[in-house]
């Protein structure tokens, strides 16, 4: 591995200033940042540590809302109460995260923000990729069973976070700490597609960081729930999941979010749209998946997740009916 | 002057015009919906319309005022009126609509190394069709009210053309009198230089009349011709955005009036540079602001006119017995 | 100068006024004269044709335009996001100039339906370099050019002033529903970025080593060149433009 700086930041304002350089990256649980730099899949100069400013690790409760530092480890906002009872959908997906080791020690910072796991993006020795700067996709021709059945543009790499496809749900605000100061993000409009810059995946400049999601008082103890779908039971990331709040019944609200189909949390807004209004029976249910999955368009070996899906789209508002 | 077809076709494409322009008004201004976002594209489209609306109102002013009673030329206290009100508000009219709109595109165009905002584009963009609508509210005014008046005296004929020359190298003081910048030719060049042009038939005038045929050939027509075909194509080009229009007529008509744009620009250098660098004719541009010039300059550089003035008024005009003055600028 | 107001000199005075010249031939003056003229005017001319020679070059000049195949077509969209970073990292307009639109009639050929089944349905559509470029005489600036040597059509963005007025001749639209994220689209060929305040349409990517990016980076035409795909011609493609080939373009 190349040599790299290592600092300690003690200080947001501090942090955002040692990572105004070329090639610095944050280190919080180091869970993604580590394989990165061992596989050499983005040049890393300088190493910034945010585990030494205080106050970031934090649940709690203020302004009607839930607030969640972006240190706080996924253990954490699995075990804590507060978190099962006001965001179920949060605590479900950050236990199901990766494994009880990497839950220890994984942010929830760290895990919006991960880069993605496109077996081409991890492997540089062999495959050429428009995330590590290169000019052809293999995932498009190639072995795409991982790969996007939505939204996919030159690139096809999924959002693999399971925190984002729940706070997507949840339809939580993401505060951004940068030059000028602070700004809050929705989290719809946190992520971005290839389309909008490939070297991305988050509206994240070089040198900012997440300092805190906030989950709005309209979704607080509202109903939710979070289901993923992966080969093993632990470690595995997602091959597709589902996170869905749905308010009152004849339903008033609901969010509806697929994740690990898209480059970003995929909110099925058709299926919402016809949702509102409805209970949730059995007819409706089955209309509603199948809505969430139209429009779907796969490459050459994830056709399964549109089936898969849809099946974690009804259970998941079946879950919600009872 | 006119022969009855002439002047029923006359009427007939003024109300046509008139009627047009009506509509176009009643037609309502730029409302792009969806495409709002293009800062000048509603320019475009608006300055359009209004261009073709104020040909129509420059037409029906011409003809009022073909329609009003004229003056006769007046010599008062030794001055002569030159150019009435209504000449002077049409010349400068059109000068300060080619400033403008010469100004504007100087600018916009980024000439001379010069930087603009994208803040500034609209107000540019807002003066170029200021000046274009200057230009063609004033020309329409003049030829329509020259056309009515059959008023012609401007066209040269084919023996102003050698004198027309002449006087040209007369600024370079071939003929004894100063030139550009004053300048005059050694006497001793100047008459081998007279017989050459004289051999081509190139030689003054001795008595010019109100218009010097310079002015006639290299002046007023190319001028009033590029002004007509420039003014023309744009009108057409104006009309493609509300008339459905053959393309190819549209994209020849946009090169016209390109070349045609460019090659006022040039003669309007000529004049300006005529005007300005000859000190003999520094007496026009005062009758230009003002109206007058004294009839001493008249007797100079316009001995013709002055001849038919005294016949005229031969009590205001000045006699003999009063000291001749030289040429201006000597 | 305006005909004046000179009313006081009756039309028969003016047209009656002596002859200086004694009448001798004219023949040689009026031919010394018009030559003059003519000389003066061509070199006028020659001075400021330099658009017009371009215009008229244009006319005749066969272009190169880039073509497409949608039955080769898998809409992954990897012509327009390069053709969009490839623009912002030289300093243009990032608005994508090719767009793929989705269209239900339109078949996969067995070759790339073989690998891709469900990916039917995509048509290419850019700037067809139309042989007249209608775009181009309206031009306030030197906004829009042809390339002489090429006959690229191609917006100098530094010079345009985004007055709109290509946008209102173009004769082709996009017109329909973009693969990209199902939305509706409905402009012209030549499009407004409102970011940067210009025009912005396929210039062939013009000043790129290697010609268009799109072309190059075709994940069809890269599986087609390597063999993977056989196929006599590429999904994405660089032709020379003829009315023929125009009238024939999405």
């Amino acid at each position: 591995m190349k040599r790299y700086e290592h600092t300690n930041a003690t200080s947001v304002q501090e942090a955002v200033k040692l990572l105004s350089v070329q090639n610095a990256r944050i280190v919080a649980g180091g869970t993604d940042l580590l394989g990165i730099m061992k596989e050499g899949l983005l040049p890393t100069d300088r190493v910034v540590n945010l585990k030494t400013i205080p106050g970031l690790d934090y649940i709690s409760e203020e302004g009607g809302e839930l607030r969640i530092g972006a240190l706080t480890r996924l253990a954490d906002i699995a075990a804590f109460p507060v978190v099962a009872k006001q965001a179920p959908a949060l605590a479900q997906a950050a236990a199901l995260v990766a494994s009880p080791q990497i839950r220890n020690m994984g942010t929830l910072g760290g895990n919006l923000a991960q880069k993605v796991r496109c077996w081409y993006f991890r492997d540089a020795d062999r495959s050429d990729c428009y995330k590590r700067n290169g000019s052809f996709c293999y995932a498009v021709f190639g072995a795409s069973d991982v790969h996007a059945i939505f939204d996919g543009a030159a690139c096809f790499a999924v959002q693999p976070s399971d925190t984002s496809t729940a706070l997507s749900a949840l339809g939580a605000n993401i505060v951004v700490a940068g030059q000028e100061g602070q700004r809050v993000v929705g989290v719809d409009n946190f992520f971005i597609g290839p389309d909008v810059d490939y070297m991305r995946e988050t509206v994240l400049a070089p040198n900012e960081l997440i300092v805190e999601v906030r989950i709005p008082a309209s979704s607080l103890g509202q109903k939710s729930v979070f289901l993923k779908a992966a080969p093993r039971r632990s470690i595995d990331f997602a091959r597709g999941s589902v996170a869905a709040m749905v308010i009152g019944s004849p339903i008033s609200s609901v969010r509806l979010s697929l994740g690990a189909v898209a480059p970003t949390p995929h909110r099925a807004t058709e299926a919402e749209t016809f949702l509102i209004g409805k209970r949730l029976q059995p007819d409706v249910i089955a209309q509603a998946a199948v809505l969430a999955v139209k429009g779907a368009k796969p490459l050459a070996s994830n056709a399964y997740k549109v089936q898969l899906v849809q099946g974690l789209v009804r259970q998941a508002l079946t879950r919600l009916a009872a | 002057m006119t022969k009855p077809f002439a002047v029923i076709s006359d009427i007939v494409l003024v109300v046509l015009v008139i009627v047009g322009a009506i509509w176009l008004f009643a037609s309502g201004f730029y409302g792009g919906g969806a495409i709002t976002n293009r800062p000048l594209l509603p320019l475009s489209v608006d300055g359009s319309r209004i261009l073709l609306i104020l040909t129509a109102v420059g037409i029906v002013v011409g003809l009022l005022f073909a329609g009003l009673r004229r003056e006769r030329t007046r010599v008062e206290h030794g001055e002569v009126v030159r150019y009435s009100l209504y000449d002077r508000v049409v010349h400068w009219a059109i000068a300060i609509g080619f400033i403008l709109a010469f100004a504007s595109a100087v600018w916009i165009l980024r000439w001379f190394g010069l930087e603009i905002t994208n803040d500034i584009r609209p107000t540019l963009y807002l003066i170029h069709y200021v000046g274009a609508g200057l230009i063609v509210t004033a020309a329409a005014m003049f030829a329509t009210s020259s056309r009515v008046r059959g008023q012609d005296a401007l066209f040269p004929r084919w023996r102003d053309v050698g004198p027309a020359i002449a006087r040209l190298f007369g600024y370079l003081g071939v003929y004894g009198e100063s030139g550009a910048f004053g300048m005059r030719m050694p006497k001793s060049w100047q008459p081998g230089a007279q017989a050459t042009l004289a051999d081509l038939g190139i030689k003054p005038d001795p008595s010019e009349g109100k218009f010097l045929a310079v002015e006639k050939v290299f002046s007023f027509t190319p001028l009033a011709i590029l002004v007509v075909i420039v003014v023309a194509t744009g009108l057409i080009k104006s009309a493609h955005y509300f008339f459905e229009m053959p393309s190819d007529l549209i994209y020849w008509t946009s090169w016209v009036h390109d070349v045609t744009a460019q090659l006022t620009i040039a003669f309007v250098g000529l004049h300006l540079a005529a005007i300005l660098l000859v000190p003999r004719n520094w007496p026009g541009i005062r009758s230009m602001i003002f109206g007058r010039m004294s009839f001493r300059a008249v007797e100079d550089e316009f001995p013709g006119w002055a001849d038919e003035l005294r016949q005229r008024e031969p009590r205001a005009t000045p006699t003999d017995g009063v000291p001749a003055h030289g040429t201006v600028g000597d | 100068m305006p005909e004046m107001n000179d009313p006081g000199i009756p039309q028969d005075v003016v047209e009656t006024q002596p002859d200086p010249q004694p009448a001798e031939p004219l023949s040689r003056r009026r031919l010394v004269v018009g030559g003059l003229a003519a000389v003066g005017a061509a070199a006028a001319a020659a001075a400021t044709f330099n658009r017009a020679a371009t215009t008229v070059a244009a006319q005749e000049l066969s272009t190169r335009v880039v073509v497409a195949d949608p039955s080769l077509c898998v809409g992954c969209l990897a012509c327009e996001v390069n053709c969009s970073t490839w623009h912002a990292s030289v300093g243009r307009s990032a608005v994508a100039r090719i767009r793929i639109l989705t269209d239900p009639q339109v078949k996969l050929r067995t070759e790339v339906a073989a690998f891709l089944p469900a990916r039917a349905g995509n048509t290419p559509q850019t700037c067809r370099q139309c042989p007249v470029p209608w775009c181009l005489p309206n031009c306030p600036t030197e906004g829009l050019r042809v390339d002489p040597a090429t006959g690229n059509r191609y917006i100098n963005e530094a010079d345009c002033i985004a007055c709109g007025k290509c946008e209102v001749d173009c004769p082709v639209e996009f017109n329909g529903t973009l693969a990209l994220r199902a939305q509706t689209i409905s402009s012209k060929r030549v499009m407004y970025d409102p970011v940067k305040n210009v025009y912005a349409k396929c210039d062939l990517c013009i000043g790129r080593d290697g010609g268009p990016i799109c072309v190059e980076r075709c994940p069809v035409n890269v599986a087609i060149k390597a063999g993977y795909i056989k196929s006599d011609h590429l999904a994405l493609d660089l032709k020379a433009s003829t009315e023929e080939q125009w009238k024939q373009l999405a």
